[in-house]
């Protein structure tokens, strides 16, 4: 298994983004750094990165097996490559939308640029890590850049607000993270995922302190989600990063981070067979979450004037939603279909929000404002922007036939097959899909049957935005119209975490 | 008393993780929190260490020098986090740094 | 009647049938994203893709015409629903048979034709807009690409769910086409109406679809016709099965403009006059008679007498009826044609209902090229004497040879003139009718709708191509120009809410000058004053398909010609298209024959008679003769009127009851929630304390209390005596 030829292969994607990360930081240091063309060589290096996941996919997915290197530290499969592909594009379809606005306003471009690619290797190592201490050290890989990157405008008191407020909150998971870490290992005597589950069979029961130590990861990994309760941070950040930060907090880590809870809550954590029933455990937990998730992210947004703000809540919301599928994963005999669901609405979460991301960092760049009462009568000064906006909220907010309406309607099925007993979550989700429609059509009717308020002329979108939307929407509509392609494909995915103990 | 073993690593370990807790929800001095984040991971490193010292293998070790080199990469984002508020605030008082909510 | 066909997958050419809608759709996207600016680039693309479309279809016509091969499909899922269940998963699929494989040549060699033409046309069409460029040539030939998929993806639909998709995208490209010319406000009302009425015949259209397949666990054309191969399928009764007949037949009602619902299709000629030939006269308005064709089986579930069918037989009758009388009155060249074409439709209609498959499918293909072989010999005819009226034209014969030659092709194909296309495939269905038992009433309805189809072709033909030029000078003012319409007492005049009813009613399609925008005024085609200048033969663009459609419209009749004539051809249509296990055509009858040649020459000699000398006073006489039968035609039966009455008064009474319920119930309730969701929503935000700490905290205690939480859904976690010592202990 650990020939050159295969390593190379497996590792194939993060040398590739690695290489870029290094080029593009390179590129900075020269006497004239110049920031697009920066920009252009690591948007080509992601996509490069994530076409180098293919043979991966190939060699996985078909024979449902993994590649693993180093005894387990690193696993390539479908699980993995379905989100190291994901890592890279949000990657690079960030950068797309942010290099013009961070090159005008002259904040240390090169410096932002860099630091992206290094957040999708963390995200990528993150995902692809069969082993708690190297998850770990990714995780960090993640966060630290993204801390500096929310306190990017140096010269704006927001900002160096919202990296502070993210940093602490951030650091004090890391720790809970670290000791609830510290605890697994202690108890079971290793971090390796696969042998966890067999360590776990010799420990006496109740085993407290290895719940306890899981129940700290489960922690920090809902931070970096932001779900609740531990969602508090976000609005904050949101509003006061730079909105390219915010676009990119708001995606790439939390479809990693929940790739990395399936794999972690299902495939190593959640062991039967014992008289202390963990899967049980962790579904109610997750359950809770879940419901305190959806209504808390859905009724602050009632409330919310800023757009920022309003998509930092209903991305909590979101994250309550995907958490029924990942819940819904850790039954056995369902566990495909809630971890497809979970990974389908990730997906498509993730490009709806990077268009929704996309018009917001547009307009906010032109007109300096995040006010909603702003947004009006966007229809007139650019019908494009207004009509990706149209398709990027209806999708969140689920309409059909886009593709937030398949994801809503497949997380709850698999909830519903998984737990017939708790069709009231379901019932509660809808519930709260129906609260969410209110505040986005609260946003659309301003855009498109307001007046223009102060400035009337006509939004120029430049080539950069109006093809990073083109892709978004391109996939929210593809997703939608044929689910069926992608839902075989992610099911193959899901397919790995099927075998107990699988790595 | 019975000769010092695993647990009394282990109870001291989640006293120090309680007061770096405890300094962080406390302090105002944003130079303050950042030590008592310090002591969490250090907490950490304790439990880390000790679970090495009754273990056959060495695998704790190896994790605290990982965690003792992220902690401090946190502290380094962290000092020019405070700096970057000093600039706009004129304070470090975290208190007062509240220009956002609801 | 029917017997078991097992479907086997798709081989041969039928293996890329799937290109065939995919070109015209790649080349709408083409055509949006990239080639907009440049009108004859986009042009180029729409026409390549097509004769790409063509090519294939042909090949896989030609597979299906020399191999006799049961129907081929495939399907795949498309979206999965539930997948244990029966109904779980819905499948988008291709229907490859000969009845599909037939269509699609059809719609291909039509639609290329029409887009040839389309060049030129639209171009004499956009100088005389200021404001319309190339974009808007490209806006055209996108949105008729756009067509040209939904069309093909409909005939190739493998479901009901599929086609309905389809059908209602058709329905959409015609919305987008009548309207094309937005900036007029007839356009755009008459666009507007079209998608309006035919969403009415939808709805039932959707309730039937619904209650078939539930009923029968499954969507697909094949699975369904073989469940009614032997009679009703177990479990319903005729009587849901009819209903659900009669509910998917209002689909087709609205798609094929039959009584009532067929008011919407002479307003539509607001349209471009490519897109009414290929919409409004070949495709779009055939889909209803092909949805009855491909259902057929449940129109007439073996060993049943088909209520449905006998509705089907009779709403087609009384359709080709009305319009013909209709039509009789027209001075407007592409309305007569518009009636005509509801009118034919008529008689396909009458002909599946009382169990004519094979005549019914003929009169569909035959019609489809003399009619728009017509409407483009129209379109020609408007752009030379820059007028819809036929009381402007006059004398083309002599100015527009070619133009002349190919629309009395279709004049006489349409009069059912032997032996011209026309006159064998209706012919065929008279012959079906005569011999159906209990036709007779049916049959004479029909005869003497054929007769007033010659009669109103005799009178278009003579208006526009005999005799001198009249131009804009030397119309009939008291005769010319479009029909007053009849104000109508709003029903409720105390609302401001009807002042719909006029619109519903009259003459949104003579639209004049008023309604164009300041800078298009003066410029419009219709109505200019034509001066001394005589009309001008069109570009070769536009009259060299207009003869190649002539072509068909002349000799494509002898693909169908009974056996029992005696000409010693064999009957191709019939040998390609029948009803599987229908071992043997039925009986032929000279009766019907002749007497349709009859009434043909009958209806003709009248129309000469009268319009061939003097036309104005031929038509004074008319009036006269008709009396007061003419307002009344004139009104188009008052059904106009009667809509406005009945649909707009009931729907104001709804809307009143409507208003009093969400002002006094619906809203207060909602109101009242949303206010109270919305203070738990602050309450919440006044959490968002704005300081870090607090934060924090929140994410601290959160833990503890789900720790807690843990033990109390596992009893005796924190309870155990041996907790403390396992927690210090890790356990070992």
């Amino acid at each position: 298994m650990t020939n050159a030829l295969t390593m190379l292969q497996a590792l194939a994607p993060e040398v590739v983004v690695a290489a870029t990360a290094f080029l593009v930081m390179g590129l900075d240091l020269r006497r004239n750094p110049n920031p697009r063309a920066q920009a252009t060589v690591a948007i080509w290096g992601l996509l490069a990165g994530a076409l180098a996941t293919v043979p991966d996919w190939l060699d996985t997915a078909a024979s449902n097996s993994a590649l693993t290197l180093w005894g387990g530290i690193f696993v390539a499969d479908p699980l993995s490559v379905v989100f190291r592909a994901l890592a890279c594009l949000t990657g690079a379809l960030v950068l797309l939308f942010s290099i013009d606005p961070i090159d005008t306003e002259r904040r240390n471009p090169g410096d932002f640029v860099t630091l992206v690619p290094f957040v999708v290797l963390g995200l990528m190592l993150a995902v692809s890590a069969g082993e708690l201490l190297t998850f770990f050290v990714a995780f960090e890989i993640v966060s630290l850049p993204l801390y500096l990157m929310a306190a990017w405008n140096r010269n704006e008191r927001g900002s160096a607000e919202a990296g502070m407020k993210y940093f602490i909150t951030g650091s004090v998971s890391s720790a809970v993270m670290l000791y609830g870490i510290s605890l697994v290992f202690g108890t079971v005597g290793t971090t390796f995922f696969s042998q966890i589950a067999t360590r776990y069979e010799t420990l006496a029961d109740p085993p407290q302190a290895f719940v306890l130590g899981s129940l700290m990861i489960l922690a920090a990994l809902g931070f970096k989600i932001a779900a609740a309760p531990f969602h508090i941070w976000a609005p904050d950040v949101y509003q006061g990063a730079p909105r390219p930060s915010a676009m990119f907090i708001s995606t790439a880590p939390k479809a990693a981070m929940v790739a990395v809870m399936l794999r972690l809550f299902w495939g190593t954590l959640a062991l039967q067979g014992r008289d202390f029933r963990l899967a049980e455990t962790w579904m109610v937990l997750l359950a809770v979450m879940a419901i305190l998730s959806m209504f808390w992210g859905n009724l602050v947004a009632l409330a919310q004037t800023d757009i920022r703000r309003l998509m930092a809540c209903s991305g909590i919301a979101h994250i309550g939603y995907t958490l029924l599928g990942v819940l819904a994963a850790s039954r056995a005999g369902a566990e495909l279909e809630g971890a497809a669901a979970a990974i389908y609405y990730v997906v498509v979460y993730s490009f709806a929000n990077l268009a929704a991301w996309g018009v917001i960092v547009l307009v906010g760049w032109r007109t300096g404002s995040d006010r909603i009462q702003d947004y009006s009568g966007l229809a007139r000064r650019s019908p494009f922007l207004a009509f990706a906006l149209l398709i990027s909220l209806l999708s969140l907010a689920g309409a059909p036939p886009l593709a937030g309406f398949l994801g809503k309607f497949y997380l709850f099925r698999a909830l519903w097959e998984a737990q017939p007993a708790w069709w009231w979550m379901v019932l509660i989700a809808i519930v709260n899909s129906v609260i969410s429609l209110y505040y986005y059509f609260g946003i659309l009717k301003p855009v498109y049957f307001g007046a223009p308020q102060d400035q009337t002329s006509a939004l120029v979108v430049p080539w950069r935005f109006r093809a990073g939307l083109l892709i978004c929407l391109a996939v929210i509509m593809v997703l939608g119209l044929f689910p069926e392609l992608t839902r075989i494909t992610l099911e193959a995915g899901a397919a790995i975490l099927a075998q107990p103990g699988a790595p | 008393m019975s000769p010092i073993g695993l647990n009394h690593f282990l109870a001291l370990g989640a006293v120090l993780f309680c007061l770096g807790t405890y300094g962080v929800l406390t302090r105002r001095n944003a130079i303050a929190v950042l030590l008592s984040l310090e002591l969490m991971f250090n907490a950490v490193n304790l439990n880390l260490v000790a679970f090495a010292r009754f273990m056959p293998n060495l695998d704790g070790v190896v994790l605290a020098v990982f965690v003792i080199a992220v902690a401090a990469a946190e502290a380094t984002v962290g000092v020019a986090l405070v700096l970057s508020i000093y600039r706009n605030f004129r304070h470090i008082d975290l208190d007062q740094v509240d220009t956002m909510k609801g | 009647m029917h017997e078991q066909v097992a479907a086997a997958a798709l081989e041969g050419a039928a293996a890329n049938v799937w290109l065939v809608p995919l070109l015209p759709f790649l080349a709408f996207l083409i055509i949006s994203f990239l080639t907009r600016p440049w009108g004859r680039v986009s042009a180029a693309v729409s026409i390549l893709a097509l004769t790409g479309s063509l090519g294939v279809s042909a090949q896989v016509f030609w597979q299906r015409f020399t191999q006799d091969a049961p129907p081929m499909q495939v399907a795949v899922p498309w979206i999965t629903l539930a997948p244990d269940h029966p109904l779980g998963t819905i499948e988008l699929g291709l229907l490859v048979d000969n009845l599909s494989a037939m269509m699609l040549l059809m719609v291909c060699f039509v639609g290329l034709c029409i887009q040839i033409y389309s060049t030129a046309y639209i171009q004499t069409e956009i100088a005389h807009f200021p404001t319309q460029g190339s974009a808007s040539m490209s806006r055209f030939f996108g949105w008729m690409s756009l067509f040209t998929f939904s069309m093909l993806g409909l005939v190739l639909s493998h479901n009901l769910l599929e086609i309905y998709i389809f059908w209602e995208l058709v329905g959409l490209c015609s919305y987008l086409l009548i309207g094309f010319w937005y900036f007029k406000h007839s356009a755009a009302e008459a666009g507007k109406k079209a998608f309006v009425v035919t969403r009415f015949g939808d709805l039932g259209f959707l309730m039937g679809i619904l209650m078939l397949g539930v009923a029968l666990k499954g969507f697909d054309f094949l699975g369904l016709s073989q469940k009614f191969t032997q009679g009703i399928p177990e479990g319903l009764t005729a009587g849901f099965v009819a209903l659900a007949a009669v509910l998917i037949f209002c689909g087709a009602i609205g798609k094929s403009a039959q009584f009532p619902l067929h008011v919407w299709l002479p307003d539509a000629m607001e349209g471009p006059t490519p897109v009414s030939a290929l919409i409004h006269a070949a495709t779009m308005v055939a889909a209803g008679v092909y949805l009855v064709a491909r259902l057929f089986p449940v129109f007439h579930p073996a060993g049943h007498a088909g209520e449905a069918a006998l509705l089907v037989a009779w709403i087609g009758g009384i359709t080709a009826f009305l319009a013909a009388t209709i039509a009789v009155v027209q001075n407007d060249i592409k309305r007569v044609l518009a009636y005509s074409t509801i009118s034919q439709l008529g008689f396909m209609m009458a002909g599946l209902g009382v169990g004519a498959y094979t005549a019914g499918s003929f009169h569909l293909i035959t019609h489809a090229f003399f009619k728009s072989l017509l409407f483009l010999g129209s379109g020609a005819v408007i752009v030379a004497c820059h007028s819809n009226d036929l009381w402007r034209m006059g004398g083309l014969r002599r100015h527009m040879p070619f133009t002349w030659f190919a629309f009395l092709m279709g004049c006489l194909a349409l009069a059912g003139v032997p032996p011209l296309a026309g006159f064998w495939s209706k012919d065929e269905i008279l012959g079906y009718v005569y011999a159906a038992p209990g036709g007779m009433a049916l049959f004479l309805v029909l005869t003497f709708s054929a007769f007033l189809t010659a009669f109103y072709v005799t009178r278009m033909y003579f208006l526009a191509f005999e005799g001198p030029y009249r131009g804009a000078e030397k119309a009939p003012a008291d005769l010319a120009g479009p029909v007053p319409p009849l104000s109508l007492p709003a029903p409720f005049p105390t609302s401001q809410a009807l002042d719909v009813a006029p619109e519903w009613t009259e003459e949104m399609a003579t639209s004049s000058q008023e309604d164009l925008p300041a800078a298009c005024r003066g410029a419009g085609m219709e109505h200019v004053p034509h001066g001394l200048h005589a009309p001008k033969e069109v570009s070769p663009w536009m009259w060299g398909p207009l003869l190649v459609l002539a072509l068909f419209a002349v000799f494509l009749g002898f693909a169908g010609v009974p056996t029992g004539v005696g000409l010693g051809l064999p009957n191709f249509f019939e040998g390609f298209i029948h009803l599987s296990g229908e071992g043997h055509p039925h009986e032929f009858h000279w009766t019907p024959m002749l007497l349709s040649v009859v009434v043909a020459l009958a209806g003709i000699a009248l129309g000469a008679g009268l319009f061939a000398g003097n036309p104005e006073r031929g038509e004074r006489r008319l009036r006269s003769g008709l009396r007061l039968v003419w307002p009344f035609l004139q009104q188009k039966w008052y059904l106009d009127h009667l809509w406005a009455r009945a649909l707009a008064g009931t729907m104001y009474a709804g809307a009143l009851t409507m208003a009093w319920i969400e002002a006094n119930l619906v809203d207060r309730a909602v109101f009242g929630l949303a206010g109270s969701v919305r203070s738990w929503g602050d309450w919440l935000r006044s959490e968002h304390t704005g300081k870090v700490q607090h934060y924090a905290l929140m994410l601290l205690l959160a833990l503890v209390l789900l720790a807690v939480g843990i033990g109390m859904v596992e009893p005796g976690f924190f309870t155990s005596r041996q907790f403390v010592i396992n927690l210090l202990e890790g356990g070992r």
